[in-house]
């Protein structure tokens, strides 16, 4: 695949539907990039590319694209095999149904990054919006593999009905954490909202700062000491070390959500406890 | 002229071995004697194809640095003769004996395509309560038990091996050739893809292929027994008091020629010349495997 380099000529004034532009892999010339369409929300208009973005020829297979583009939604959209880098704001959508791959995000993302990911890795410098790895619009299940690294904040309902894969949130998340999880993996370094997991089936939510956790939705809380929480945190070790070398500590267990019959669970992190003189 | 390893004759023959199928497991608990005891356990009863189903034992023990899961563990190597055969005896014998030992976990330690069973059988002890987890491109499974949870890797792969690697020690006296096969299994027990699945690491009753009884597919080498000397035709003289066999299976034919070159070299410079008589190897005159390891050039 050949990689190329889109440089933002000028400030979006108009949302943009770029999932078009997840073809660029198959270009071989500039002319080629430069005529992908971007539907716009205006009927009346039709974009391209080259009205946008100046185009050049990458040194590597990375598609790299400069400047605030946070008009653009679903970028990435269905993404595979290389690497889509960001250096700057994105809209919605990014890496929505991505299957393999990796996109890096230099800046921050608007809500429904990775939104029914299939796998890849999304990387994300800054903050994130809601729906982080949740179903598409009228859809029932969230991301169903890969894994969604954000070391900003991240807004409400992060892993929303997600079946499968990882979510890392460094820091700080909204309300509704792993609400209708059915499986996969969402482990949160920060301080998180309430509702966590409510209506998870199954699933793991991993907390490194205890939240309210509704006693009635999930039972009391019992002290754990689980492998497999090391194997994430080996997992982990290179992206999140922080939170990584507290996975390895025995942890706090609450089960549920009781209400749907559910098996997830949460699990919470004990602080570190400072050595005694 | 005669090959000699420190003072000991080695005789120009060669070790007859065939293709196995063969897969590594890691077992970590909450320490290692943990770990152990269910290594010991699960390659219990395994030391010959011929009756056992597999041949199984521990390659060694691994640092809290080497284990998926930071614990300490142990590392075994299991042999067939058939892919079949391997996805038979390995669920089974992971289930009745690392599934019940305390605190211990179960990993896959090699590499590839053809896959065998391990937490994909194992599962459904969890009786509709077990968890599948997909943790860095591995699926594993996660069965509750009494002390805890039980996590075992979904499978672990089967590849092509080599098994039946052996050398003979022959010795003046029990006490001698004894001395050198405990100094063979020594030299031998570092080296990494490779076990020697016999009590102690070696086998008093090697065999030859049939037997006088019909139903019977292995039957004592008597041209290999001190005490029949004078009544069957033998290689060797009265002053042969003791033969003691090393047999190695291992992951590839060089890691067979390695174990066989460092076992042999321990033996002799244990006992010397006048410990051993001199060192032999067993075979089939090269019609049953395809693997022939020539003392000679494997001592070269």
């Amino acid at each position: 695949m050949k990689g190329w380099n889109l440089t933002l000529i000028a400030p979006f004034q108009i949302d943009l539907d770029a999932s078009s532009l997840s073809a660029v892999g198959t270009c071989d010339y500039e002319h080629e990039v430069c005529s992908i369409t971007l539907i716009s929300s205006r009927p009346d208009r039709s974009f391209v590319v080259g009205d946008w973005f100046k185009v050049r020829p990458g040194t590597d297979d990375h598609v790299t694209i400069h400047g605030d583009v946070r008009f653009l939604h679903q970028l990435g959209y269905g993404w595979t095999e290389s690497t889509l880098r960001i250096e700057g704001d994105v809209g919605t959508g990014l890496g929505a149904t991505m299957r393999s791959g990796c996109i890096e995000v230099f800046g921050n993302t608007m809500a429904s990054a990775g939104w029914q990911m299939r796998g890849g890795e999304i990387r994300i410098s800054g903050d994130t919006g809601d729906y982080l790895g949740g179903p598409l619009p009228g859809r029932r299940s969230g991301m169903s593999g890969g894994r969604i690294v954000v070391n900003g904040n991240a807004g409400h309902h992060a892993g929303h009905c997600m079946r499968r894969g990882t979510i890392v949130l460094q820091g700080d998340c909204g309300d509704g954490v792993g609400t209708d999880m059915v499986a996969g993996t969402i482990v949160a370094g920060g301080t998180v909202g309430e509702f966590v997991g409510a209506g998870m089936r199954r699933g793991t939510v991993i907390l490194a700062k205890a939240p309210a956790i509704d006693l009635i939705r999930f039972s009391s809380p019992r002290d754990v000491d689980l492998s497999f929480t090391r194997l994430i945190a080996s997992e982990l070790a290179s992206v999140v070390p922080e939170i990584a070398e507290a996975m390895h500590r025995p942890m706090s267990r609450y089960l549920g959500d009781r209400s749907v019959g559910g098996q997830g669970e949460i699990l919470v992190m004990r602080p570190k406890v400072a050595a005694q003189r | 002229m005669t090959l000699q390893i420190a003072g000991v004759p080695v005789e120009d023959t060669f070790a007859e071995a065939f293709d196995m199928k063969a897969t590594r497991l890691i077992i970590t608990a909450h320490s290692l004697q943990w770990a152990r005891d269910a290594a010991i356990a699960m390659t219990g009863f395994a030391t010959s194809v011929i009756a056992c189903g597999i041949e199984a034992a521990i390659e060694c023990e691994l640092s809290t640095e080497e284990t998926p899961d930071k614990r300490p563990g142990v590392a075994i190597l299991a042999f067939a003769v058939s892919g079949k055969e391997l996805e038979k005896q390995i669920p089974r014998r992971a289930g009745q004996c690392v599934l019940t030992c305390p605190t211990t976990a179960l990993f896959s330690g090699i590499d590839g395509e053809k896959r065998i069973p391990l937490g994909n059988m194992l599962r459904y002890f969890g009786d509709g309560y077990q968890i599948s987890k997909r943790i860095g491109g591995s699926r594993f499974w996660r069965i509750p038990v009494m002390d805890g949870e039980f996590l075992c890797e979904a499978d672990t792969a089967r590849v092509d091996a080599v098994g039946g690697g052996n050398f003979l020690l022959m010795g003046r006296s029990l006490d001698a050739v004894a001395k050198a096969c405990r100094a063979a299994t020594e030299a031998i027990s570092p080296l990494a893809g490779v076990i020697t699945p016999f009590p102690g690491g070696a086998t008093r009753s090697g065999s030859k292929v049939g037997s006088k009884y019909a139903g019977l597919v292995a039957s004592t080498n008597e041209s290999f027994c001190p005490t029949l000397g004078g009544l069957v035709t033998q290689s060797f003289g009265g002053e042969v008091a003791a033969i003691l066999e090393i047999v190695i299976d291992g992951l590839t034919p060089e890691a067979i020629a390695s174990a066989m070159r460092a076992g042999i070299q321990a033996a002799c410079e244990a006992v010397g010349p006048a410990g051993l008589v001199g060192v032999s190897a067993g075979n089939y005159g090269g019609k049953l495997g395809r693997h022939h390891f020539l003392l000679r050039e494997v001592l070269r």
